[in-house]
C-alpha cells in the first residue's frame, strides 16, 4: 500500500478516536448534569455515572385472540414443513402428506375464524420463532424418504402434544374443544406415520413400505405392533410455552 | 501479503493489517452483539403472561366425567370379548388398547367421585359386542373414533380444567388408537381424520346403574 494512503488511514484514524473521546466526553458532561436532578425541582446529590434505571419489559397478555393467532401461525408453519416431506417422499406417500397439508391448513382456517369471531385480527403468518429454532433445523436434516417421514412425525407429535399444551389456557370449554379437534387430528398423523415408518411399516397394508427399507423382509420378528406407549397422550414433547412467537393483536 | 514491509511512520504493513483485521474482527463482535442484542430484546421485548383458568369441577362436571366412565368400561368389556378371539400381534394391541381404556376410566372416576356409575354402558355394549366378538378390527376402528368424538363432546362442555386437561389426553390417545385400528383394518386412515359425528350422546346412551 502507498506509505502516503496508510498515513492518511492513520490520521483518519486519530481524528475519529478524537471525535469519539469528545464525544464520550460531552456524554459524560450531559449526564453529570442531568445527574443532579431526577425530578424538576426536587435537588439530588450531583454524582458521575448516575446508575440507569432499567425499565420493566412490557408485559404481553396471552388471551384467546393471542392464541387462537398463535395456533394458526402454528398451523401455517406446519403445512409449509410439510411440503419439504412431500418433495422427499415417494409417490405412494404424497397423498397422504398431501392430505395432512390439508388438515394443517383446515386447522388455520378454523382458528382464523375463531379468531375473527373473538374480535380479532387472524394471523396470517407461519410462526416465526418456531420456524427458525425448530422446522428449519429439523428440515435441514431431510435428504430421503425417511428422514423426511421422520421429520414430519416429530412436526405431528410435537404439534399435537403442543396444541393439548393449550387447551387449558384457552378460557372457555368450546375453545378447549376446538383446539382438541385440531390436536386430535395430529395424533392420528403421528400414529399413521409411525406406522410407515420401517419398524411398523407392516401395519399399513394400503401404503408401500419405504422403498429404502425393502431390502429386509419387514413381516420377519415383527417389532412392537405400534408405539402407544401410554394411555395418556403427554404434552411432555410439546414446545415450550416459551417457544413461541405469541402473534400480538396489531394496534388499532 | 506475509512478508513485513515497513512504513514511513514505522508501522509494518502486517502490523496495519492485523490492525485492520482487529477492526474487521471488532465490528463482526459488534454486529454479533447487535444481533444478540436483538435477539434478546426480541425474547424479553414482552414478558409474557399466560393465562391460568383453574376451574374447579362442579355437580355437572362430575355426571359428565362419570358419563365419560360408562363408556370407557363398555371399551374395556369389548376389548374383553375380543382379545380371546385374536393372536399374536392383534392380540398384544387389543391388551394394549383394553389396558388404556381401563386406566382412561379409573381416571375419570376418579374426578367423578360420587358421579361414577361403576357399570359399562349397556347400550353401547350390546351395540358392539357381536362386532368384538368376531374379531371385527373395523368395529374396534368405529368404537374408537366415536370415543374421541364421544370425548370431544364431552370436553366441550365441562368447565372444571381438570377435566378438560384429562379429556385431551385421553382424545390424543383414542385418535391413536384410531389411526392405528384404521390402518390395521386396511382402511385409509386419513379419510376420516376430521370426523367428530359419531358421539355417543348421553341422551341416546343413558348409564342404567
Amino acid at each position: 500500500m502507498d506509505p502516503k494512503k496508510l498515513e492518511e488511514v492513520e490520521t483518519s484514524w486519530l481524528q475519529r478516536r478524537g471525535l469519539i473521546g469528545g464525544g464520550l466526553l460531552g456524554l459524560g458532561a450531559l449526564a453529570m448534569t442531568f445527574g443532579t436532578r431526577r425530578y424538576s425541582g426536587t435537588p439530588v446529590v450531583s454524582r458521575g455515572g448516575d446508575a440507569q434505571e432499567v425499565g420493566k419489559a412490557p408485559v404481553q397478555k396471552v388471551d384467546d385472540i393471542v392464541l387462537a393467532r398463535t395456533v394458526t401461525s402454528l398451523a401455517l408453519l406446519a403445512a409449509a414443513a410439510h411440503e419439504k416431506v412431500k418433495a422427499n417422499v415417494g409417490d405412494d406417500l404424497k397423498p397422504v402428506v398431501d392430505q395432512i397439508i390439508s388438515h394443517h391448513k383446515t386447522h388455520a382456517a378454523l382458528f382464523a375464524g375463531i379468531t375473527t369471531r373473538l374480535g380479532g385480527e387472524p394471523a396470517t403468518a407461519p410462526n416465526a420463532v418456531v420456524l427458525a429454532n425448530v422446522v428449519t433445523p429439523a428440515a435441514a436434516t431431510i435428504n430421503n424418504s425417511e428422514s423426511a417421514l421422520k421429520v414430519a412425525h416429530v412436526v405431528e407429535s410435537t404439534w399435537s402434544a403442543t396444541y393439548q399444551s393449550m387447551t387449558n389456557m384457552f378460557s372457555t370449554p368450546e375453545l378447549r374443544q376446538s383446539v382438541m379437534t385440531a390436536s386430535g387430528s395430529l395424533a392420528r398423523h403421528a400414529a399413521l406415520i409411525a406406522s410407515v415408518l420401517p419398524t411398523n411399516s407392516y401395519l399399513v397394508p394400503s401404503l408401500a413400505p419405504i422403498a429404502e427399507e425393502t431390502t429386509e423382509p419387514t413381516t420377519a420378528d415383527k417389532a412392537p405392533v405400534i408405539v402407544l406407549a401410554a394411555p395418556f397422550a403427554s404434552v411432555a414433547g410439546a414446545l415450550g410455552p416459551n417457544s413461541f412467537d405469541y402473534p400480538p393483536a396489531p394496534a388499532a | 501479503m506475509t512478508e513485513s514491509v515497513l512504513t514511513d511512520n514505522g508501522d509494518s504493513e502486517a502490523t496495519l493489517i492485523s490492525r485492520r483485521r482487529a477492526f474487521q474482527l471488532a465490528g463482526a463482535a459488534a454486529l454479533s452483539a447487535t444481533a444478540l442484542a436483538t435477539a434478546l430484546s426480541s425474547s424479553a421485548r414482552a414478558e409474557i403472561t399466560l393465562p391460568t383458568n383453574d376451574t374447579a369441577l362442579d355437580d355437572a362436571d362430575r355426571a359428565l366425567v362419570g358419563y365419560a366412565v360408562s363408556l370407557e368400561l363398555a371399551c374395556v368389556a369389548l376389548y374383553d370379548a375380543m382379545i380371546p378371539k385374536v393372536s399374536g400381534d392383534v392380540k398384544a394391541l387389543g391388551e394394549t388398547l383394553r389396558n388404556h381404556h381401563d386406566v382412561h376410566g379409573k381416571a375419570c372416576a376418579a374426578l367423578a367421585g360420587s358421579a361414577n356409575p361403576n357399570v359399562a354402558n349397556a347400550t353401547m355394549l350390546a351395540e358392539y359386542i357381536e362386532g368384538f366378538t368376531n374379531a371385527d378390527v373395523a368395529t374396534a376402528w368405529d368404537v374408537e373414533e366415536r370415543m374421541v368424538a364421544s370425548h370431544l363432546f364431552l370436553l366441550g362442555v365441562v368447565k372444571g380444567t381438570k377435566g378438560s386437561e384429562t379429556l385431551a389426553a385421553i382424545i390424543n390417545a383414542d385418535a391413536a388408537h384410531a389411526a392405528v385400528l384404521a390402518s390395521l383394518s386396511g382402511n385409509p386412515a386419513l379419510v376420516e381424520v376430521e370426523r367428530t359425528a359419531g358421539v355417543f350422546a348421553p341422551a341416546d346412551y343413558a348409564v342404567v346403574i
